[in-house]
C-alpha cells in the first residue's frame, strides 16, 4: 500500500486525522508483520499498537516524509524484536487459528487448504527471528537493502540469513 | 553473495511468495487495530492523569504508619562494555568504532581505585597507572570512581555528552547505528559473525537467555509469604502471611498491581513490580536538555530519528512487617527502565531495569527527564534525575538504551543509582562485586566490573569476550578469576565455543577456544575447581569437563555423550550435578522431560550417574525458569514442579522430590499431585520452600504442607 506524503506532512505538523490516515495505509502491513513474526494475534496485535502510539508520538521527528513506511516499520521492528526477547527459548509456535479465515463456520480448521496448513507447519519450524527476515522480504516484499534497514543489520548477514531459511522454508514445503 | 546463491534466493522467493499470497488473504486485521480505535486509546492515555504522589494505601485492617524507609534505589543499568572509544562524540560525528576481530578479547582496565572520596579530594588530572606498560598517564575523572576508561566505558562530563551519544545511537543506520562490519571486507566473516546481531539487537541471546520468573513463596522459617494473583475467582493481587507451622493466615497484603517478584528481609518486604503509569508529572524536573547542554549553532542533524521504549519504568513498594499481622505500607520507589532481574544478598539488594530514549534530545522543548533516567522516593518531594557523572557513557553502545542498576541497602537509608549508556542482559553477583553482561555488535559479550564499595558501587574495569554466554550461568568468580563460557555460531550448525579467564581487569589470563564444536553451549556449570559445559547436537549432548585449578592452563578433560538435549546444569555439591533437558525421541523443543545425575568430580573423567525419564510430552517450568528447581544440599534432595501426559489429552500437573546419591543415584521421593488438591488448573503446584524437614509447595490457591522424610501430606490451606 503507497502511503500518502501529504497526508503524512500534515501529521507532522500534529493533524490527527491525517495521521490516522497513513496509519490506516499501511496498518495491515505493521498486523501482518508483527503476527508472521509473533506467531500469534495477541501479542501482534500488542505491538501494533504500541508502534501506533510511539510512531504518534515521533513523527514529528520524522525528517523525509517519504520514508514514512520504512520508519514505522523500524519501530515495529524493534517493538517486535523485545517481544522475541521475553518468549522463552525455543518458543516457535504459531497459533493457528490467527492465520486462517474461520468465519466460514461450515468448514473447519480440518478442511482447509492443505497447503496453507503445510506452510504453517513449516513456519513453525523457523524462529522467531527467522519468521520476521520471511515477513519483511516474502510477505512485504521488501529487498534485501531494505528489510537490512528495518531490522538495523547489515545487508550480508540478512542476504545471508534470508537465503538459509528460505532454502529451509522450501525444504519443508517440498517435502 | 555470489550469483549461484541469488539465483537459488531469486526462485525460493518466487515460489513462496505465491504461497503466502494464499495464507495472507486469510488474515483479517482486528478491529482493535483500527485507527479509531486505536486514537481514542491514545486520548485515554493523553487525558488520564497520572496517579498524584501516589497516596500511601493502607489495607482496612493496617493503621497509617511512618515507617522506616528503606532506601531502595532502582538502578538497571544497561552496562555496555566498552570497546574502542571512538574518538568524537560531538553531534557530527557518525560511525561506532570498529569491532575487534572475533576471538579477541579486549579490556579496558581500572587502576585499583581509590575511594571515591579521596578521588574527589584530588585536584587536576589523576595520574593513572596503565596497567599493561606500567606509565602513568592522564586520564579524566568522573566523580564516582578514578577509573580511567580510555579506551572504553567511563563516567560522562556532562549532559552534552550524553546527548550526542544519544542522538548518534538514534538516527538510521547508516548515519548513526554501527557500521562497523563494512561490507566488501571479509565478507565471510561478517555474514558468519553478525547471524549473532540480530539476536545482539534482540536485546537477549537465544542462547544464554535465563528466563528469570519471580517468587511465588518465600519463608523466613517462621512465616511463610505467598503471592496470590489476581484471577476470576481471587481478589488478587495479594501477599499472604501465614504461620509455618499451621498455614495459618495472618495478613494479607493487597496489591495495585501484579509483581515481578518480592523479598523478604528481616522486618521488611519488598515487591517489585512494572510501572505503567510512570512518575507523576509534578515531581518531574522541566529544566529542557537545550538550558542544560545547549546546542552549537553550528551543529546540524541528519537522518531520521528512531527511538526505543521509555515509557515504561520500575516501582519498589516497600513494608513494614516487624508486626506480620499488621504490614504497613512505607513507601514506594519508582525508576525508570523495565525491570529486567533483581537479587538480594545479604541486606543489599540490586536491581536492573533497561529505558529507552524515545525523544530525539535535539527536538526543541525536550527535557533532561527525556534523555536520562529519573528515580522518585515517595518519601520526598521532588523526582531525581540521575547526574552526568552517575552515568557511564560508552562510545560503542548500539542503541539508545540505559541499563539502570540500583543497590539498596535494606538496613539503612543508602541509595545508590547509576546507569550504562547501552544495554546490558544481566548481572552476576558476587561478594565484590558486580557483573553487567550484554550482547554486543560482532558477536560479542560486553562485561564490565563494578566493584562493591561501602555505600554503593563504582566502575572497576570493562572489556568484551567473543562470542555470547552460553547461559545465565556462564559466569563465575573464584579467586579473583573471572570464567565466561561463550558460544558463537561461525556458519550453519557449526560453533565456536570457547571458556575464557579473566583477570579483575577483564584481560585474559587463560583461554580455550574451539571446544565442543558440534552445536551451542547449552548449559554451563562450576564445581569443585572445574567448569563443566555442554553443548547440544542433533543427537543429543556433550558434557566436557576443564580443570580450572592453574587458570593460565585449562585442561580439558573427556568428552562425555549424553543421550538427551541438556539445558541446564544445577550444582548439587560434592563434586555431582543435576542436569535437566528434553528427550532425544522428539526433535527439537518438544521431548519429554529427562534429568540427569552427573559424577564431575573427576575434571579428566565425568561420568553419568543415573537419569530419570517423564515420559512423552512430559515438562517443567524448570526449563524456562530455573529458579523453580529447589536443591537442599545439604539434605540432597531436589524439588520441581512437572507435567507428565498420560495421553496425548490426558496430562496431570504435579511437585516432585528426589533424593540423590552417587551411589544409588536419583530416587523419587515423594509426589504432590494436582489431583489431590482440586479439579482446576489453577491448583497446579508451582514452586516450594523448605523448612526443618517440611515442604511448603505452592499452587495458585493452595499451600501444602509436606513432610519429607518419609513422605507424607500432612495438610492443605486454601488461599482463596
Amino acid at each position: 500500500m503507497v502511503v500518502d506524503v501529504e497526508a503524512v506532512k500534515r501529521a507532522r505538523l500534529g493533524d490527527k486525522e491525517s495521521f490516522g490516515e497513513v496509519y490506516q495505509q499501511i496498518a495491515d502491513d505493521l498486523y501482518r508483520v508483527a503476527l508472521y513474526s509473533l506467531g500469534n494475534s495477541h501479542d501482534a496485535q500488542d505491538v501494533v499498537s504500541e508502534t501506533f502510539i510511539e510512531a504518534y508520538k515521533g513523527i514529528k521527528n520524522l525528517r523525509d516524509e517519504s520514508s514514512f513506511k520504512a520508519w514505522i516499520m523500524r519501530i515495529l521492528s524493534i517493538r517486535c524484536k523485545r517481544r522475541i526477547g521475553q518468549y522463552i527459548t525455543g518458543r516457535n509456535e504459531l497459533d493457528i487459528d490467527d492465520f486462517l479465515d474461520l468465519s466460514d463456520h461450515r468448514t473447519g480448521v480440518e478442511e482447509k487448504s492443505t497447503e496453507k496448513l503445510a506452510l504453517l507447519n513449516a513456519l513453525e519450524t523457523l524462529t522467531p527471528q527467522e519468521r520476521q527476515i520471511v515477513a519483511l522480504a516474502v510477505v512485504q516484499g521488501y529487498t534485501v537493502r531494505e528489510t537490512a534497514e528495518i531490522l538495523g543489520a547489515p545487508q550480508g548477514t540478512v542476504s545471508s540469513k534470508l537465503h538459509r531459511t528460505l532454502k529451509k522454508l522450501r525444504a519443508q514445503l517440498e517435502q | 553473495m555470489d550469483s549461484e546463491k541469488r539465483q537459488e534466493l531469486e526462485e525460493s522467493l518466487a515460489f513462496l511468495r505465491s504461497r503466502f499470497d494464499e495464507l495472507n488473504q486469510d488474515i483479517k486485521r482486528p478491529h482493535s487495530l483500527d485507527a479509531e480505535v486505536l486514537r481514542k486509546k491514545l486520548e485515554e492515555l493523553e487525558e488520564s492523569t497520572p496517579s498524584v504522589h501516589p497516596p500511601l494505601r493502607f489495607p482496612r485492617r493496617w493503621k497509617a504508619a511512618a515507617g522506616i524507609a528503606a532506601c531502595f534505589v532502582f538502578v538497571a543499568g544497561a552496562f555496555f562494555l566498552a570497546g574502542p572509544q571512538s574518538a568524537d562524540n560531538s553531534l557530527l560525528s557518525g560511525g561506532a568504532a570498529e569491532t575487534t576481530d572475533a576471538g579477541e578479547v579486549s579490556s579496558s582496565a581500572a587502576v585499583g581505585a581509590p575511594a571515591p572520596e579521596a578521588a574527589m579530594a584530588e585536584e587536576g588530572a589523576l595520574m593513572k597507572e596503565n596497567p599493561e606498560s606500567g606509565e602513568l598517564q592522564d586520564a579524566a575523572i568522573p566523580r564516582m570512581a578514578a577509573y580511567s576508561g580510555a579506551p572504553g566505558a567511563a563516567y560522562a562530563e556532562s549532559y552534552a555528552q550524553i546527548r550526542d551519544q544519544v542522538y548518534t545511537l538514534g538516527t538510521e543506520p547508516e548515519t548513526g547505528l554501527s557500521t562497523s562490519l563494512r561490507l566488501g571486507e571479509d565478507q565471510a566473516v561478517e555474514e558468519a559473525v553478525q547471524d549473532s546481531v540480530d539476536l545482539a539487537s534482540a536485546g537477549v541471546s537465544e542462547n544464554h537467555k535465563r528466563y528469570e520468573t519471580g517468587a511465588l513463596i518465600r519463608t523466613d522459617g517462621i512465616y511463610l509469604y505467598s503471592y496470590v494473583m489476581k484471577n476470576t475467582s481471587s481478589t488478587g493481587p495479594f501477599i499472604q502471611i501465614s504461620t509455618v507451622n499451621e498455614m495459618k493466615e495472618v495478613a494479607s497484603i493487597p496489591l495495585e498491581s501484579a509483581i515481578q517478584t518480592f523479598y523478604v528481609y528481616g522486618d521488611q518486604l519488598v515487591t517489585l513490580s512494572l510501572d505503567y503509569h510512570g512518575i507523576p508529572q509534578e515531581v518531574l524536573p522541566m529544566e529542557t536538555i537545550a538550558e542544560a547542554a545547549p546546542l552549537e549553532e553550528s551543529a546540524s542533524q541528519q537522518g531520521n530519528w528512531c527511538g526505543v521504549d521509555g515509557d515504561t519504568g520500575t516501582k519498589a513498594t516497600f513494608y513494614d512487617i516487624s508486626d506480620p499481622a499488621q504490614p504497613q505500607l512505607v513507601k514506594t520507589f519508582q525508576q525508570d527502565g523495565q525491570y529486567l532481574s533483581s537479587q538480594l544478598e545479604g541486606n543489599t539488594l540490586y536491581v536492573l531495569s533497561r529505558w529507552g530514549v524515545s525523544q530525539d534530545p535535539t527536538a526543541s522543548g525536550a527535557t533532561l527527564t527525556e534523555l536520562v533516567p529519573v528515580t522518585y522516593d515517595s518519601s520526598q518531594e521532588t523526582a531525581k534525575l540521575l547526574e552526568a557523572e552517575q552515568i557511564v557513557n560508552n562510545p560503542d553502545a548500539s542503541s539508545p538504551l540505559y541499563a539502570v542498576v540500583s543497590v539498596v541497602d535494606l538496613s539503612n537509608p543508602q541509595i545508590q543509582t547509576q546507569a550504562v549508556l547501552g544495554g546490558a542482559d544481566g548481572f552476576y553477583l558476587t561478594s565484590e562485586n558486580l557483573y553487567l553482561y550484554g550482547n554486543a555488535e560482532g558477536g560479542r559479550t560486553n562485561l564490565i566490573r563494578m566493584e562493591l564499595v561501602p555505600g554503593g558501587f563504582s566502575l572497576a574495569a570493562s572489556g568484551s569476550v567473543s562470542g555470547q554466554l552460553a547461559d545465565g550461568a556462564s559466569l563465575k568468580e573464584q579467586d579473583g578469576i573471572l570464567r565466561v563460557a561463550t558460544t558463537l555460531e561461525v556458519e550453519e550448525g557449526s560453533c565456536e565455543n570457547s571458556l575464557y579467564l579473566l583477570d579483575r581487569w577483564l584481560q585474559p589470563v587463560g583461554s580455550l577456544e574451539g571446544i565442543l564444536k558440534q552445536g551451542a553451549l547449552s548449559a554451563t556449570c562450576y564445581l569443585n575447581g572445574a567448569a563443566c559445559l555442554s553443548s547440544t547436537t542433533q543427537d543429543g549432548s556433550l558434557l566436557l569437563s576443564v580443570d580450572l585449578s592453574d587458570p593460565t592452563q585449562p585442561k580439558t578433560g573427556e568428552t562425555l555423550t549424553l543421550p538427551l538435549f541438556l539445558r541446564q546444569l544445577h550444582p548439587l555439591g560434592e563434586g555431582f550435578a543435576l542436569g535437566v533437558g528434553q528427550s532425544v525421541e522428539s526433535q527439537g523443543n518438544s521431548g519429554g522431560l529427562e534429568l540427569v545425575l552427573l559424577d564431575l568430580s573427576d575434571p579428566a573423567a565425568p561420568s553419568l550417574v543415573s537419569s530419570y525419564s517423564f515420559g512423552e510430552g512430559s515438562y517443567s517450568d524448570v526449563l524456562n525458569a530455573p529458579n523453580r528447581l529447589l536443591v537442599l544440599q545439604e539434605e540432597q534432595l531436589v524439588g520441581l514442579p512437572i507435567l507428565t501426559r498420560s495421553s496425548a489429552t490426558e496430562k496431570e500437573r504435579a511437585y516432585i522430590v528426589f533424593s540423590w546419591d552417587g551411589e544409588t543415584g536419583l530416587t523419587q521421593q515423594g509426589l504432590l499431585t494436582q489431583t489431590q488438591l482440586s479439579n482446576t488448573d489453577y491448583s497446579a503446584p508451582e514452586q516450594a520452600a523448605a523448612v526443618d524437614g517440611m515442604l511448603y509447595v505452592f499452587s495458585a490457591d493452595w499451600l501444602t504442607k509436606c513432610q519429607i522424610e518419609p513422605w507424607n501430606v500432612l495438610g492443605t490451606a486454601q488461599l482463596f
